[in-house]
């Protein structure tokens, strides 16, 4: 464990001098904490190896947690004993993020663990080297009209390009509404700390500011999120997003096809049969099996009443009616429930 | 600190405070390779039906500590949400519902959906109503030779579980809905504001199966802050409590454990659920078949959690007066969408109160 003894040494020093430097008087603004995001880096490598869910979950706070709780540190410190009202400390806290072009809100969803189905932007870098490759190819024609031989390669290639074009005027206008989101929670966040300012409700740690900096974002994120024009940006955005992949995926088939590979649209084609075929057996199954039924209590209520011993060798012939019933049998989709025997209650 | 405005900490407190954090990163490089089992599932169980990916689980009361066979002559189905797993319900030894159920003698049994694949795109409503929920009641009314057995259903689990009595309404003696929503336009349902406005179509077409991925970020991006940013910061606190940080993991486990939402399935539920809210305005078609809730005439429980970011309690409260049964009741629950299974309080109040709801409806 010379890793983890070399990390607590280092680590040691490195708290201590940022104690010290905190104790020590400071003017506003002088104690910072430089090297904070390497101390969580680097305990996050030492943190890592055991359960692979431990490692995600390390992960996911070096990701975004350890960042966004050291600028408040930052902040903290800024301000730890000196009187400041809250018009300061927001303020502050805003500069530390950006300032008035900040976007807080932003930059939590580019970190989340995303894909490239869901964030607009990791979209554009997973598809990016292709989509540049062929609009710097295609500028010149991308514009013109369609015609000729290739009429069709070039009209899928410019819904294409216009996809792509959506997409980020879509992302741009979700990005407002998110920036929208970020001012007004600076808004909430110094309405809270104004509320915090009477005696005895003080925020006695970093972590009790931090916390009330995730309750102003959080309500200003809600307000937004629930509105009318949040739901069609989303839509819109969503929507755009799945044109632009849509388009992407039928130029793949279109390469696969060329090169005699099976394509996504034939897998689907097999799988939507199988599962209708499915669907078709089981309906006959559970038909054929109401018929059985519905014969066998035929044939034990049209049996003669007679003694065993005088009974016919030969069994009764069926009902002609039988057929009937049978019929309208076929007609039910789900399994008919087997006779209820005798129930137990409870 | 009176007069320094709203923060009441020194450079020292700060310090200490630091010292703190720094205590139980320091504790963590040892825990965190410590623990060694989050596995999840406190009851032992048994495959007892099959229908493809589709499990039907017997758990056992008699193998508990203070175990004993059910007391309960009519069998409790759970039926959970296609998102996220069901051993929700039986998380671990002192945090489980079922476990809590069978110590109270009931007979519990859970669906597992399992993993959709690509294969598993076509499936619709109809097959995961009528075809599992449906051979899994079925065959708990042939091996009990009753009519009709219990039904639990959580979440989306509890939509079905009412789309399934409304069709089959001599196959459930009682109905159990646990934040199961109903009402899908309130002003509160940040999910339903965001489908309404979705091209579904598009949607399913492009991705086939809804990816996990989707799901999780969807479900993330309700509260970023909280769920992505808050709760890791969080985390540090437990860093040196190995029990602690091994529920942590646990539940970070099931939270990023989601399978793929078959396509079909997916696209008829937001239609007709999310888009269309057909529990309140009709129009529900399952295989055809229309549900109306007034054909559900068996007694119902209905529990909502008052702290629900998922389902708005409003949601759920919705069901009041769109059933035909004589028999409604409330439970309200105070605690979260996730805290209904795994808090000491659920543990406390919620097995608990089914287990009377169900007896007094044996007599």
């Amino acid at each position: 464990m010379q890793g983890v003894d070399d990390f607590e040494a280092w680590n040691r020093r490195y708290w201590n001098a940022w104690g010290d430097a905190l104790r020590a008087t400071q003017p506003a603004g002088a104690a910072t904490m430089p090297g904070w995001t390497d101390a969580m880096d680097w305990w996050s490598r030492f943190a890592r190896g055991g359960l692979p869910q431990g490692d995600e979950a390390v992960s996911r706070f070096n990701a975004q947690a350890q960042g966004w709780f050291g600028q408040m540190q930052q902040l903290a410190a800024q301000f730890a004993g000196r009187p400041a009202n809250a018009g300061d400390i927001a303020s502050a806290w805003r500069q530390a993020l950006g300032g008035d072009g900040a976007n807080p809100f932003a930059q939590v969803f580019a970190n989340m663990p995303g894909s490239t189905q869901t964030d607009p932007s990791k979209m554009f870098e997973a598809f990016a080297p292709w989509l540049q490759s062929m609009q710097r190819d295609g500028r010149s024609w991308l514009s013109l009209p369609a015609f000729g031989f290739a009429r069709e390669h070039q009209e899928r290639w410019q819904h294409l390009a216009q996809a792509q074009v959506d997409l980020q005027e879509q992302g741009q206008a979700y990005q407002a509404l998110l920036a929208e989101a970020g001012q007004d929670a600076f808004s909430r966040f110094e309405r809270k700390l104004e509320a915090r300012s009477a005696p005895g409700k003080q925020l006695d740690t970093v972590r009790a500011l931090f916390d009330l900096w995730i309750d102003a974002a959080e309500e200003a994120y809600a307000d937004i999120a629930l509105s009318p024009r949040f739901r069609d940006a989303y839509a819109a955005l969503v929507n755009a997003q799945m044109t632009l992949r849509g388009r992407m995926q039928k130029e793949v088939e279109q390469l696969g096809s060329q090169f005699g590979m099976p394509t996504r649209t034939e897998v689907d084609s097999a799988h939507r049969k199988i599962v209708e075929l499915e669907r078709e057996q089981r309906r006959l199954r559970d038909a054929i099996e109401a018929l059985m039924r519905q014969s066998s209590r035929m044939q034990a209520s049209s049996a003669p009443e007679v003694p065993p011993a005088v009974a016919p060798k030969k069994a009764a012939p069926k009902p002609a009616a039988t057929k009937k019933p049978a019929a309208k049998a076929t007609t039910k989709s789900t399994r008919p429930a087997s006779k209820p025997k005798p129930g137990r209650t409870r | 600190m009176e007069g320094l405005g709203p923060l009441g900490f020194t450079p020292d407190s700060l310090a200490q405070e630091s010292l703190r954090f720094q205590a139980k990163l320091r504790a963590g490089l040892d825990t965190l390779h410590q623990v060694h089992d989050i596995d999840y599932g406190a009851t032992a169980r048994e495959e007892v039906w099959r229908d493809g990916k589709v499990v039907l689980y017997r758990f056992r009361g008699n193998t508990l500590p203070n175990g004993r066979a059910p007391t309960a002559r009519v069998p409790l189905l759970i039926v959970y949400a296609l998102v996220n797993r069901p051993y929700m319900v039986d998380l671990q030894d002192d945090k489980s519902i079922v476990r809590g159920l069978l110590e109270r003698g009931e007979d519990v049994y859970v669906l597992d959906w399992g993993y959709p694949d690509r294969s598993d795109r076509y499936l619709e409503l109809e097959d995961y109503i009528q075809r599992y929920i449906g051979g899994a009641v079925d065959h708990l009314r042939h091996e009990y030779r009753m009519d009709g057995v219990n039904v639990l259903g959580i979440c989306q689990g509890g939509a079905f579980s009412l789309c399934f009595t409304a069709l089959n309404p001599h196959k459930v003696r009682n109905l159990i809905t646990m934040v199961t929503p109903v009402d899908f336009h309130t002003s509160d349902n940040m999910l339903g504001n965001w489908t309404r406005g979705l091209d579904v179509d598009l949607f399913v077409d492009t991705l086939g199966n809804v990816p996990a991925d989707v799901m999780n970020w969807c479900y993330l991006t309700l509260k970023p802050w909280r769920l992505f940013v808050q709760k890791y910061v969080g985390m540090v606190d437990v860093l040196d409590d190995p029990k602690a940080l091994e529920d942590f993991l646990r539940m970070e486990k099931w939270i990023f454990d989601s399978p793929d939402q078959a396509g079909e399935a997916f696209r008829q539920f937001v239609k007709q659920f999310y888009q269309g809210n057909g529990f309140l305005k009709g129009g529900i078609e399952i295989g055809g078949r229309t549900v109306d809730l007034r054909n559900i005439e068996v007694p119902i429980l209905n529990i909502y959690a008052e702290q629900d970011h998922l389902v708005p309690p409003a949601s759920s409260r919705a069901l009041d007066g769109l059933t035909g049964s004589d028999d409604y009741s409330e439970l309200s629950f105070r605690g979260g969408h996730i805290g209904i299974y795994v808090s000491s309080r659920a543990q406390r109040e919620v097995p608990q109160a089914i287990h009377d709801w169900l007896a007094q409806r044996a007599k």
